[in-house]
């Protein structure tokens, strides 16, 4: 009975390790033919691979506080105000001071969002909201109008937004994010206790320390995601950062991680909903659709691929013929 | 027995889940007056049988009438206003709403004119039924989720209660109850069945059954085997029915003379949790069984998580003499001291149900299986998992397979693997083989007697005094937050000797 | 629950809840107090007063229809796109369609109980988990709004109809005022004292637990989506009648839209234990809406520090909330 299972190891036991794939496969397919293949184009692929590394870096954190089941909404506050600090720090003393100050920003919001959570016991939605959105906007805000005079991006910051600095960075920081959350102890704690918080209590684990942990690590990479956010950018925008926390859930949602988190959170299907995303949208792009529809699209991509991932993995394929209210009482399978 | 009409019966019902054959041709019948026991191990299809009658469920084949017409409810509403209502296993209070809410909730009616509902008539009416029960010492202004497990369950008790059902049933429901409260609730059933009601009682507590019930029947494997009455039969033939084997050997061990090894692993000094337990002291050799019996409100259960310090808010040391770090501050301490705590409640603090066998198994040890503490190679996890299910004899499909598919027997086989397997020196169960059927109960004795004979120390606490007889070198017995009496095996157990004191 | 000594009664929960009030409302005259004099009594003046109580009308009403939502559980970020295009829509019937007030009236709260009803079927049929199910539609609702005001400009138009003087009722503070006790006593006795009530809070309390007492999940869920939605389709019309003009987003800005009415009802959850929920949001409310007013007259600039100090507060709520809290929490 036992060996029978290790013969079959790719089962298709969970469709949320599959449907990822699948959906990516279709979006691909689809956009091929609609833009005549020149989504394929060398140009074109450089900008998936670019537009890619923001979210693909704040995902990467974010995905240890999904996988605890919690919920941190700060990135896009994060860019806006790291950003701007970033910005005009890194335009005066250089990429290293860029980076500190992004790391800073990141990882103080973490920290205190992490505390705030596991401390305290705010729900994750509620303090992140309340962090970022609200408070660390309003700070970004501050910071914008204390400038004067217009500061112009320095070539050096610049530099940064180019492969040779981005790839090799990116790259190292996926290997030590899968390392993380796949092959160490922290990472399994993390899934686990998305699973079941108490059994990992009573299993004698620190929860409260992995939990600020895990806070702390997604501010880190949405502080490392600002630096490359703000090396792209002509000049400081109040707009800088809006919707990137939703990008980024986008990315992993869309991608078949539960949204409770646990063993469902895979870093490969960060990966792979990051580009069918991107793909959606550049694919819209070359089809000539505006700004707005673009919007209207990708909340409906959102909605469907989210039901489609849940149903699936609840009930199988059957269970898309449940799509209205049915008077029928359904039947639960009692122990 | 109190003979009656016939109330209820059952013909050919059959319930399918997927490929289990849960409920298969059923067939049985209920009469006034009468007081049913159903039993049968996890998997036996108690639980099904009884939420197709309550309503919960529909059966796949088969028909059910009541009083001599056809019955078949829509819903948990339907079945009560048919007369059969049920108080369901798992906790059924609404923490958040009042108890006069939870009490009425779904019957508002009567206490509504023009859609508003007069809420001061409802805690009125809520009180007095408490009372007529004898379950008055509720507060009625409390929330559901102020009162204590066995409050809310009393609760449940008056909601099913207060319809005036001609058919009640309860779904381990003295499971959660201490003695008194138990007794309370027997003399509930009792009064019941004098008014000429029927009760079903579903529980894992054959003595108590023998005890309680006119008649019993046993299920095994979604079948009825049989219905028998009480007073013929006795609970090693109702056990024998269950498992449809003659119960070999011993289920406990065998020794009359208690055993242990010369040091002490742990040892425990004036530990004291305000308000539920003071200054309790003793010391645990390797190689001893210690059990700790009392009621729910004697403060057993706290006290082994007191033990293991996973609050913060016990007093006074914890420590283990033979471990580097000598006195415990927390859990890692216990852990680390070759020690292991199993906590009562299996779904809640043990397993992570919805995860595959091999990640529940890994978890404990996770930080043991990485190289270097640091890297974490699947394989080992795997074979970690594998061997652990070889070992303790998991029923599974694999090691892939979620918790949550697992019979509760073999859920705790998972739930002792994941400790059992580690190097351990100590260990603390709580209620080991609640919600375990026979066959692994069995195992799980057998299981601790060779952990004895290996030199480990084991702390048992436990509500079921056969269990604590059969297997301790020494019992402490708790009441009220003191340790009240503590007795050797070489003295002789009795049931009564432990009563006495327990109460 | 002292398990040890079961005959041991707690101070009546009246009680403690009446100490609690006294408690809150002492602080609070405190704090007044103390801002009235930094600001030479301008604060505490019936002018600033009255300007307060105007800002919390919308809010308050908003939070109202979202207690009806959010307390079996839904967490809708959507509330705020759906009240930029019902009030869009409400000027649609009104100007467009000629119906005067009955069609800002009827297009504005029926809009919001159609689209509230497709977000509750999303949540309920499709099973798309509530937050996310409002970040689409949030999207989708947004970008609808921003094509029909690319559509107008095309034409020649004002991206969004501007309301004009003459239909202004609902933005006058004696029918603003009139309104929110209105819809107060209405959301109390809504909330507290009848069935669909008592099922909200049930399944927000534990929804298969309510489901096998008998409350029917589908249901209720969707009656409260109407009853949400009227009051949101109320909060709308003043909102636009107050404003003239609402103008499209994108990029989900229309989130910040509900912040102060999410912030309401957050607080109030956390200050459950010593006032009833509907009341707690008109406190909450008022109280959030005061704090603002104290900033600005005190010369905080809203937009940055104000929304720190909004940030804070929730925060800080949250925690006290939280405080005895021994379970897990996400």
């Amino acid at each position: 009975m036992n060996s029978r299972s290790q013969k079959f190891k790719f089962k298709i036991r969970d469709f949320n390790d599959v449907t990822p794939i699948l959906i990516f496969l279709i979006v691909v397919v689809f956009f091929g033919i609609a833009t005549q293949g020149r989504i394929f184009s060398p140009y074109n692929i450089k900008i998936l691979i670019d537009q890619s590394v923001t979210t693909l870096v704040a995902g990467m954190g974010m995905i240890f506080v999904i996988a605890l089941g919690g919920t941190d909404i700060t990135p896009g506050a994060v860019a806006a105000c790291g950003g701007f600090a970033t910005y005009l720090i890194g335009c005066k003393y250089g990429i290293l001071a860029a980076f500190a100050v992004a790391l800073l920003v990141g990882g103080a919001t973490g920290l205190l969002l992490g505390v705030v959570n596991a401390r305290f016991k705010v729900p994750s939605f509620m303090a992140s909201l309340a962090i970022g959105p609200i408070a660390l906007r309003g700070f970004a805000n501050i910071i914008l109008q204390s400038q004067e005079s217009e500061v112009i991006i320095t070539p050096e910051l610049v530099s940064i937004n180019t492969f040779p600095i981005k790839l090799p960075i990116v790259i190292t920081l996926l290997i030590i994010i899968v390392y993380l959350f796949h092959y160490s102890p922290f990472g399994y704690y993390c899934r686990a206790i998305g699973e079941n918080e108490s059994a990992v209590r009573y299993a004698g684990v620190n929860v409260r320390k992995i939990k600020i942990l895990a806070f702390l690590i997604s501010g880190l990479m949405s502080g490392f995601a600002t630096v490359f956010m703000v090396s792209r950018a002509s000049g400081l925008q109040t707009s800088l950062g809006t919707g990137f926390e939703m990008n980024v859930m986008m990315a992993i949602f869309v991608a078949g991680v539960p949204v409770t988190g646990g063993i469902g959170a895979k870093i490969y299907k960060l990966i792979v909903g990051a580009f069918t995303l991107l793909i959606l949208q550049t694919g819209m792009v070359l089809c000539g659709l505006t700004g707005s529809t673009i919007q209207l699209v990708r909340g409906l991509v959102l909605l469907s691929v989210v039901y489609l991932s849940v149903t699936l993995n609840n009930k199988g394929p059957e269970g898309l013929k449940n799509l209205f209210p049915s008077k029928k009482k359904k039947d639960t399978a009692n122990a | 027995m109190r003979t009656g009409d016939c109330v209820l019966k059952l013909r050919n019902i059959n319930k399918f889940f997927a490929s289990t054959h849960a409920n298969n041709n059923i067939s049985l019948t209920f009469n006034r007056g009468e007081v049913r026991g159903i039993v049968g191990e996890n998997g036996s299809g108690k639980s099904t049988l009884s939420s197709i009658i309550c309503g919960m469920q529909k059966a796949d084949s088969g028909e059910m009438f009541k009083d001599g017409k056809p019955y078949a409810p829509k819903s948990p509403l339907d079945a009560i206003s048919n007369g059969i209502s049920m108080v369901v296993q798992e906790l059924g209070v609404l923490t958040q709403l009042t108890i006069p809410l939870n009490i009425f909730i779904g019957r508002e009616k009567q206490f509504s004119k023009f859609g508003i509902i007069n809420t001061r008539k409802m805690k009125k009416a809520a009180q007095r039924e408490l009372e007529k029960f004898g379950l008055g010492v509720v507060d009625v202004d409390d929330y559901a989720g102020d009162l204590s497990i066995e409050h809310r369950k009393m609760v449940e008790l008056t909601k099913a209660l207060m319809v005036d059902p001609d058919v009640l049933i309860l779904d381990e429901i003295t499971q959660a109850l201490s003695r008194d409260n138990r007794d309370r609730v027997h003399k509930v059933i009792h009064d019941f069945a004098e008014k000429n009601k029927t009760v079903i009682v579903i529980t894992h507590d054959i003595e108590e059954i023998v005890e309680l019930a006119d008649t019993i029947t046993v299920l095994r494997d979604g079948q009825v085997v049989g219905t028998v009455k009480a007073s013929e039969t006795t609970p090693d033939k109702i056990k024998s029915m269950m498992i449809g084997r003659d119960l070999t050997g011993n289920y406990y061990r065998t020794e009359e003379e208690e055993t242990r090894g010369e040091n002490v692993i742990l040892s425990v000094k004036d530990l004291t949790l305000p308000g539920v337990f003071n200054d309790v002291s003793f010391d645990l050799y390797e190689g001893e069984i210690l059990a700790f019996c009392g009621l729910s409100d004697a403060g057993i259960h706290e006290l082994g998580e007191a033990i293991y310090k996973i609050g913060d808010k016990s007093q006074g040391k914890v420590l283990t003499p033979l471990a580097q770090k000598k006195e415990v501050e927390s859990p890692i301490d216990i852990i680390r001291a070759g020690g292991a705590y199993l906590s009562k409640d299996r779904d809640v603090a043990g397993l992570m149900l919805q995860a595959d066998i091999k990640t529940n198994i890994a978890i404990p040890s996770i930080r043991d299986l990485a190289k270097g503490g640091l890297f974490v190679k699947p394989k080992d996890v795997r074979k970690k998992a594998q061997d652990a299910v070889d070992t303790f004899e998991v029923k599974c499909t694999g090691i892939e397979q979620p918790v949550m598919r697992l019979s509760g027997g073999n859920k705790q086989k998972v739930n002792l693997s994941r400790w059992l397997t580690r190097d351990l020196k100590f260990i603390i169960l709580d209620c080991p083989t609640r919600g375990v059927d026979i066959g692994v109960k069995e195992y799980i004795y057998h299981v601790l007697a060779e952990a004895k004979d290996k030199g480990i120390g084991i702390i048992m606490i436990t509500d079921e005094l056969p269990e604590a007889i059969g297997m301790a070198d020494r019992i402490m017995v708790m009441h009220k937050g003191t340790i009240a009496k503590t007795i050797h095996r070489s003295e002789g157990f009795t049931e009564e000797s432990i009563i006495e004191v327990m109460i | 629950m002292n398990t040890a000594n079961p005959s041991a009664k707690m101070p009546p929960r009246l009680k403690r809840r009446l100490i609690g009030m006294a408690v809150f409302f002492a602080i609070l005259c405190l704090i007044y107090v103390v801002i009235n004099i930094m600001t030479d009594g301008k604060f505490l003046s019936a002018f600033n007063i009255k300007t307060i109580i105007t800002h919390a009308v919308f809010s308050s009403i908003l939070a109202f229809g979202m207690s009806f939502i959010f307390s079996a559980g839904i967490i809708d970020l959507s509330i705020g796109a759906k009240v930029l295009l019902a009030s869009n829509v409400g000027l649609i019937f009104a100007y467009d369609f000629n119906l005067g007030y009955p069609g800002l009236l009827l297009g504005t709260i029926l809009c919001c109980i159609i689209l509230q009803l497709i977000s509750a079927w999303l949540v309920v049929s499709l099973k798309i988990p509530s937050w996310i199910a409002g970040l689409g539609v949030a999207l989708v609702l947004e970008a609808t709004l921003a094509e029909y005001s690319t559509g107008r400009i095309k034409s020649g138009l004002t991206s969004v109809i501007n309301m004009t003087d003459d239909m202004r009722l609902f933005g006058t503070t004696p029918v603003m005022f009139t309104m929110m006790i209105v819809c107060f006593i209405v959301a109390y006795i809504l909330f507290n004292y009848t069935k669909i009530g008592i099922n909200l809070r049930a399944i927000g309390s534990n929804a298969s637990v309510a489901q096998a007492m008998g409350v029917n999940y589908k249901k209720s869920i969707f009656i409260g989506a109407i009853v949400g939605a009227i009051f949101i389709g109320i909060a709308s019309v003043i909102q636009i009648s107050y404003n003239t003009k609402l103008e499209a987003v994108t990029g989900l800005s229309s989130m910040s839209r509900m912040f102060n009415s999410l912030a309401a009802v957050l607080l109030a959850q956390s200050i459950n234990r010593i006032f009833n929920n509907t009341i707690g949001i008109l406190v909450s409310s008022v109280v959030l809406m005061s704090v603002f007013n104290a900033l600005t007259m005190l010369g905080v600039p809203s937009g940055t520090w104000q929304t720190v100090v909004l940030g804070a507060i929730i925060v800080i709520c949250g925690i006290l909330a939280n405080i005895g809290n021994k379970g897990v929490v996400k």
